[in-house]
């Protein structure tokens, strides 16, 4: 009687155990996410330069953020999208029509294509 | 007052036989229409076509195979070696119940977190193959090639052997101790013995264990998706690899008659084994 | 007869060890810390004659994995969650169920019922490759293809607890309910109060059989999830092995613990179960 006593103890330990880390991880890994600002670039297909990114081989890109499902449910995921840019200098014109989701702006973290990050949104 | 209480026990009943019907026989019944059809966008009726050209299938034709060449070796040696070890406990002076529960503990581990050590005992770097080195012999992936059915023989008998300890155990335990001391007295030799009393008395439970031995034979194929996931090396490719297969092509047809086919044959030698067992019981009775 | 009695013993010793050692090794590996398990385990295969260095005993025992498991990466625990979400409602619903069928089975007096019981113990039988097809369509029909409600329904009404259950209850004196029933009471109170508090052990088996199975559950895992966050940790183990083999030990130990705590407070019932499996008629 004694020995099933413990083990029902230990299993409440464990699921204990399991509830608070749980818990916990899910906060830090949010918390460590990056925070990228994102802007939508409007129909006419102006963005900042800070979103142009220049690829080694050649070629500009923008990093864009797609919602895809992950462990916790919706998360934000960067990747990139190649444009043809006009002119350079502190705003861009792209050429050919800007794309659908937001554009990432600035992060505080490094990032890079398939990078998991947290949004915020900059109006205008 | 009896017809009242018939009808309490059906509602009793109810819950578990809808289930049962909603969720296993219907469908098992709709799944023979699937059979039937050509294929799932013009649902033409095509008689037996689907099972004969699953006949000549290539690939159910090794899954098929496969499958039965692993029952065929599995359910024999493990019949034998759990019996040899149920035998075993029965002789030991104590611990008998602890030597029981501890063969009962690979059926509750899952596989997934024992695979890893599979591999890594069977794989070209493994312990296994540094035996086999230092007796001189050439090493290899065990998991590829013609010892892969060895490999998931072991991982099979190593996993389920518990379950059939303890059924054998049980039907030793429930032969009376006087048929043995009566043996003894009349000078009967061990083997006699075991012949003539254990073996008979231990039929019913041995049709127990040749039936879940063969049930429990397909679920190897949990070991060999997680070990090799959804195309292993063609000795390993079961019938249900086949049918995971045909499902991500959604080529329902081949998965219908192919289940269809392997359900007839059970179904015919659960029926045997059956009525085998009403025969043995009969005679002994 | 003592030769056979020390036989025996060594025999059983040697079984012993060889179903407890992977135990042992998945649960020692997992106090391995990342340097000694690459020195182990990762070796050139082209360079003959290395092997790995399988041993028991880690030369730097650490925490660190259990560390990074529980404070780290989210995703083992939410699969672990999944495999949780999986298998506490079908326990549930077993109980709730298949009590009450194995009892009304037991003392119906219906002409067919051996029949119907029969339909039961087949279906029961069947193999999960048969039955996999009936459960997609099913799921397919009720929509709810690609959820865990997909394995979870077919898993509540799985025969294989009317059956357990019905076994316990064979041979069950009906004196006691008549006499019950001659008071005054009625079916239900005859199922609830007598019957019921005698099914105990048995539904303990019940229970222990049912989660080692679902907990274990690969198959239908497989069809009936869409992406792999939505998997039992049971299947997503093997993937492991590839992303992070490192992490691996540790996380099947975690995984291994819930199975091995319920082992260790209900083996006598697991054992009862399985034998009442293997009494027939």
């Amino acid at each position: 009687m004694l020995y099933k006593r413990i083990v029902i103890i230990i299993s409440i330990l464990f699921l204990l155990l399991v509830c608070l880390s749980t818990a916990y991880s899910l906060q830090t890994y949010q918390s460590q996410l990056p925070v990228v600002e994102v802007k939508y670039i409007a129909s006419d297909a102006i963005c900042p330069s800070e979103a142009i990114y220049e690829d080694p081989n050649g070629g500009y890109y923008l990093l864009v953020v797609n919602e895809q499902e992950g462990p916790w449910g919706k998360e934000y995921i960067l990747k990139q999208v190649f444009v043809n840019i006009a002119s350079k200098g502190s705003f861009v014109v792209l050429l050919g029509p800007p794309p659908v989701e937001p554009v990432v702006l600035s992060s505080n973290l490094p990032i890079d294509a398939d990078s998991i990050v947290n949004v915020s949104y900059l109006d205008n | 007052m009896k017809r009242k209480s018939e009808f309490v026990l059906w509602i009793f009943l109810l819950p578990s036989f809808m289930g049962l019907l909603i969720f296993y026989v219907i469908p098992f019944l709709m799944s023979f229409y699937y059979a039937l059809i050509d294929n799932m966008s013009n649902k033409s009726f095509v008689g037996l076509r689907n099972f004969i050209s699953i006949i000549g299938n290539d690939v159910f034709r090794r899954a098929f195979f496969n499958t039965w060449l692993f029952i065929l070796l599995s359910v024999p040696i493990g019949l034998i070696l759990s019996l040899f070890i149920a035998l075993c406990i029965d002789q030991l002076p104590k611990g008998k119940r602890m030597s029981a529960t501890i063969l009962m503990l690979p059926l509750i581990i899952p596989s997934g977190t024992i695979v890893y050590f599979w591999k890594v005992l069977f794989n070209s770097g493994g312990l296994i193959n540094k035996i086999l080195y230092t007796f001189g012999y050439d090493y290899r992936d065990l998991g590829q090639g013609q010892w892969a059915l060895g490999v998931m023989l072991l991982i099979f008998l190593w996993k389920n052997n518990g379950y059939n300890v303890i059924l054998f155990w049980a039907g030793l335990m429930w032969i009376p101790e006087e048929y043995y001391e009566m043996a003894e007295m009349e000078g009967a030799s061990f083997f006699q013995k075991f012949r003539h009393i254990t073996f008979v008395y231990l039929t019913p439970t041995t049709f127990v264990v040749i039936l879940m031995s063969i049930a429990n034979s397909f679920k190897v194929f949990k070991e060999i998706y997680l070990l090799y996931g959804n195309y292993p090396t063609s000795n390993l490719y079961m019938l249900q690899h086949f049918m995971n297969n045909n499902f991500m092509n959604v080529n329902m047809q081949n998965l219908t008659s192919a289940s269809y086919i392997m359900f007839l044959i059970l179904a015919v030698i659960i029926a045997i084994l059956f009525k085998l067992q009403r025969h043995v019981s009969i005679t002994i009775g | 007869m003592k030769i056979s009695s020390w036989l025996s013993t060594v025999i059983i010793f040697i079984a012993a060890i060889l179903v407890l050692f992977p135990v042992i090794f998945i649960f020692s590996n997992s106090f391995m810390d990342e340097l000694e398990f690459l020195e182990r385990y990762s070796i050139d295969e082209s360079d003959s004659g290395a092997f790995l260095k399988l041993s028991l005993i880690p030369d730097n025992f650490t925490l660190q994995r259990y560390i990074r498991l529980f404070t780290q990466s989210p995703i083992y625990l939410r699969l672990f969650w999944n495999s949780v979400i999986l298998v506490v409602p079908i326990l549930l619903g077993q109980c709730l169920i298949s009590p009450l069928s194995a009892y009304a089975f037991e003392f119906m007096l219906w002409k067919y019922k051996e029949i119907l019981y029969y339909v039961f113990v087949v279906v029961m039988l069947l193999p999960l490759q048969i039955l996999l097809v009936p459960h997609f369509i099913v799921a397919d029909w009720l929509g709810i293809n690609g959820t865990y409600w997909a394995i979870i329904l077919p898993g509540i009404f799985n025969p294989f607890g009317v059956f357990i259950l019905r076994q316990q209850l064979r041979g069950f004196p009906k004196e006691c309910i008549d006499a019950g029933k001659m008071d005054g009471a009625n079916e239900w109170v005859g199922f609830r109060s007598i019957v019921l508090p005698n099914m105990k052990p048995a539904i303990a088996a019940l229970c222990i059989l049912t989660f080692v199975e679902y907990w274990n559950i690969v198959d239908q895992a497989i069809i009936f999830t869409k992406s792999y966050f939505q998997q039992p940790l049971s299947v997503y183990l093997s993937r492991i092995v590839e992303t992070d083999p490192g992490m691996f030990f540790a996380v099947s130990s975690f995984y291994m613990v819930p199975a091995i705590l319920i082992f260790a407070y209900g083996h006598e019932h697991l054992a009862q179960g399985i034998t009442l499996s293997g009494v027939r008629n």
